[in-house]
């Protein structure tokens, strides 16, 4: 067990989400996947990323979490519901959360959204280190990276 | 909500008394049609008044989006809207995908029904279980494009799924169509014409909510084999880099391009307009629907002074051929510019093109003289001609208007060329030369909406697999595109699946052109998602059932056997030009008919259902 354990940890240790724009289709399995994975359920609203589509100019742009050092989010977090993993990812302690949202607001990528019912932030947990929104995406404009 | 793969609610909105109104999605027309394209069947011959004008008020116009739309079904994106088509005067019914129809079931719907006349221009704003209307006079006269914009931007957010008309159904143009995603047309039978009668010109959708299914465990052990599937696909590749325009090239190559109005089956021209041409002339992007793993589709850009800015997402095989090898025009990036035209005007490429190609041969034989057309040239490949036509069939101006109805009212006007209108039930005939595809012969001749390849989409019989033949319909000839025989049961097949695909919302590139899922595997991803046992052959019956449906609602408008047919030219004249590997061929169409009447069990001298087959499938009475 502590053996899985640390090889996750050390798996995920620089794992980032890594976007090539110019490969995405705009499909949104990604985001199928994600809100499957993390809610049992299939939806747009409640994936942990998003895809900003404008289809009159052909632009299809996925935006993720960037897990930065330092997260604003986790900064503009007034009860300490969010929280930040030493390899980056975020938590959310969902008791602690009042769904005040200016962990929305402080995101610099505009990134992190809130679940449309609990008013809750959808942030990005890396699914453990094997994203299932890179799993889907067959163009490869989604990719999972050691970070440097 | 229920773990069912639906969104559990019917939303009905009279657009006279301004009243919306849910009621919940009834089980049992679920497992006797599915949904999409079966529940709107299921719909008209409950609701449907019996001698209702297309264009009346009272007449309901459905949008109907099925169980596996919204979820992980990669390209599980598909909606229909269906109603009685103005151009026909039959069944009308036209089907797209993009994003439009997996949004309505976020929002919580799976089948809108939409009756009345609004006092003025208006859109519906569906945003979850918030539905209302909102005038759009301002967006009357606006082109598609404009529109989904405008609305967008209204609404403060593009995400927003809009679907549309443009002006050529406001202003009457009987084969107008609704467009989502800017250039997902749902643009056959006329269903924007009916739209814009309604003084509805938009619908707005913005869906949160979510989708589950019974089982979702084994949905995704299902999910995970099918995507297997596709990805390990002989074609995927060529469809992930062309799409459907690789169709050029390889129609090209068996003599079945629509050349000069079908009066040769190769256009010298091919390789400068085909898909290839495209991908090395200009910039282009891969595109995919909702949740899809074949980005089939391409955003192009294209670079040719004479159209600057000219940029859109497509374009797909069917207005590819049609605005080149069909009108005989071989300038590629005006081909491209006169699909933007109609994407924008909001009018089926398909109708346009027959018109145009119609009057030019009308002109080619000296039935029809340029002062007669406004002066305009009427020879094959003229670029001014083809983009002329298509703004003056949008404004119904001029000769225009003469071809805004379709090309068999067309010829009644003019009182010529009847015996070159390419149409069936009124409906204009796709982008290939059915004598060399005898089963497409035949699925153009039976469709249900008049002329049409998607009713069926019979493509086995370009495989040549005789053994593969036999087993499936005890007669190797199934296999031979340019045999006769074996044709009724590969039709009737192949109807059941289209059916099927168009109920469940699914995209027949994968459903049935790579026939990703059989019966059996159909039914057990059915079962992971509706919690309900079904058997493959409980599937494929939903198929038959719906193909008799839509039989039944035709015969209320008095289609019968004698309309099942197709274009003298097809029948009479040998296919050329003499070199191509179609050469010489014509359709056995009364053969194909009687076979196929028997597959169905249908009266053979009337074409119409027999009362055993009907109580077979519940639909008596």
């Amino acid at each position: 067990m502590w053996h899985r354990l640390a090889s996750y940890y050390l798996r995920t240790m620089a794992l980032r989400l890594v976007v090539d724009e110019s490969r995405c289709s705009g499909c949104r399995a990604c985001q199928v996947a994600c809100a499957e994975a993390h809610e049992n359920a299939f939806s747009v609203a409640l994936a942990r990323l998003r895809v900003e589509k404008r289809d009159a100019e052909g632009i299809d742009r996925p935006v993720v979490c960037h897990f930065c050092a330092d997260a604003p989010c986790v900064a503009a977090c007034p009860t300490g519901a969010l929280s930040q993993r030493a390899d980056g990812v975020l938590l959310l302690d969902a008791a602690r959360c009042e769904g005040c949202s200016l962990c929305i607001e402080a995101c610099t990528y505009e990134a992190l959204r809130l679940h449309p019912r609990t008013d809750k932030p959808l942030s990005c947990d890396l699914c453990e280190g094997e994203p299932a929104c890179v799993a889907a995406c067959v163009t490869g404009a989604l990719k999972l990276e050691e970070q440097k | 909500m229920t773990a069912n793969g639906l969104a559990g609610a019917v939303l009905r909105i009279d657009l006279s008394a301004g009243r919306v109104s849910r009621e919940k999605t009834d089980l049992s027309l679920v497992r006797a049609f599915l949904g999409g394209r079966g529940l709107n069947m299921a719909r008209l011959l409950q609701e449907l008044p019996p001698r209702v004008d297309p264009l009346a008020p009272e007449a309901p116009l459905l949008i109907g989006v099925g169980p596996l739309v919204g979820t992980s079904f990669p390209g599980g994106a598909r909606f229909n809207i269906t109603a009685r088509s103005p151009q026909t005067g039959i069944l009308g019914d036209s089907n797209a995908g993009g994003f439009f129809g997996p949004e309505l079931k976020f929002a919580g719907f799976d089948q809108l029904v939409i009756t009345g006349k609004a006092a003025h221009p208006v859109f519906l704003w569906i945003d979850d279980d918030r539905v209302g209307l909102k005038d759009a006079r301002e967006l009357w006269g606006k082109d598609t494009v404009e529109t989904t914009t405008a609305i967008q931007e209204e609404l403060g957010d593009r995400d927003v799924q809009v679907a549309t008309i443009g002006l050529a159904a406001e202003n009457g143009v009987r084969f107008a169509g609704v467009f989502a995603n800017l250039t997902r047309p749902a643009a056959r039978t006329g269903m924007g014409t009916v739209m814009a009668t309604k003084n509805l010109k938009a619908i707005a959708v913005r869906g949160t909510g979510e989708i589950r299914v019974a089982d979702p465990a084994h949905f995704r052990e299902c999910i995970a084999r099918l995507n297997e599937r596709i990805l390990s696909h002989p074609e995927y590749e060529i469809r992930t880099r062309l799409g459907t325009t690789k169709l050029i090239n390889a129609l090209q190559a068996i003599g079945g391009l629509p050349t000069r109005h079908f009066q040769a089956g190769q256009f010298e021209h091919a390789d400068q307009v085909s898909g290839e041409a495209i991908e090395q002339r200009f910039k282009v992007r891969a595109k995919a629907c909702f949740a899809c793993n074949i980005p089939c589709s391409r955003y192009i850009v294209v670079d040719d002074p004479r159209f600057p800015g000219l940029r859109f997402e497509g374009p797909e095989y069917e207005p590819l051929a049609g605005f080149t090898a069909r009108v005989g025009n071989s300038d590629l990036p005006l081909a491209l510019y006169a699909i933007d035209r109609c994407n924008r005007l909001g009018m089926d490429a398909i109708s346009v093109t027959e018109t145009i190609a119609w009057t030019m041969e009308l002109g080619q034989r000296g039935l029809l003289i340029d002062e007669e057309a406004d002066g305009l040239a009427l020879h094959f490949g003229c670029g001014d001609t083809i983009l002329s036509l298509i703004e003056k069939i949008a404004q119904r101006e001029g000769f225009g208007d003469v071809l805004a109805d379709g090309v068999r009212a067309a010829a009644r006007k003019l009182g010529r060329g009847q015996e070159i209108a390419m149409e069936v039930k009124g409906l204009e005939l796709f982008q290939a030369d059915v004598r060399a595809m005898k089963g497409y012969a035949l699925g153009n001749a039976v469709s249900s909406r008049g002329a049409d390849h998607l009713r069926s989409e019979p493509w086995f019989e370009f495989s040549g697999d005789r053994e593969e033949a036999i087993r499936r319909y005890g007669i190797p000839e199934a296999a031979d595109r340019l045999a006769w025989q074996g044709k009724g049961k590969l039709v009737a097949h192949f109807e059941e699946m289209a059916a099927v695909s168009d109920a469940i919302g699914v995209c027949k590139n994968t459903y049935n052109n790579m026939e990703a899922l059989d019966w059996d595997e159909t039914a057990e991803l059915l079962s992971a998602a509706t919690g309900w046992i079904w058997k493959g052959e409980q599937v494929r019956l939903v198929g038959e059932r719906i193909v008799n449906a839509e039989r039944l609602l035709n015969a209320r408008w008095g289609i019968t056997r004698r309309d099942d047919s197709l274009p003298r030219r097809f029948l009479d004249e040998p296919a050329g030009p003499p070199d191509s590997p179609s050469a010489g061929s014509v359709v056995e169409l009364g053969p194909m008919l009687e076979e196929y009447y028997g597959v169905r069990g249908w009266n053979s001298a009337t074409g119409l259902p027999a009362p055993g087959k009907l109580h077979d499938l519940g639909l008596e009475g």
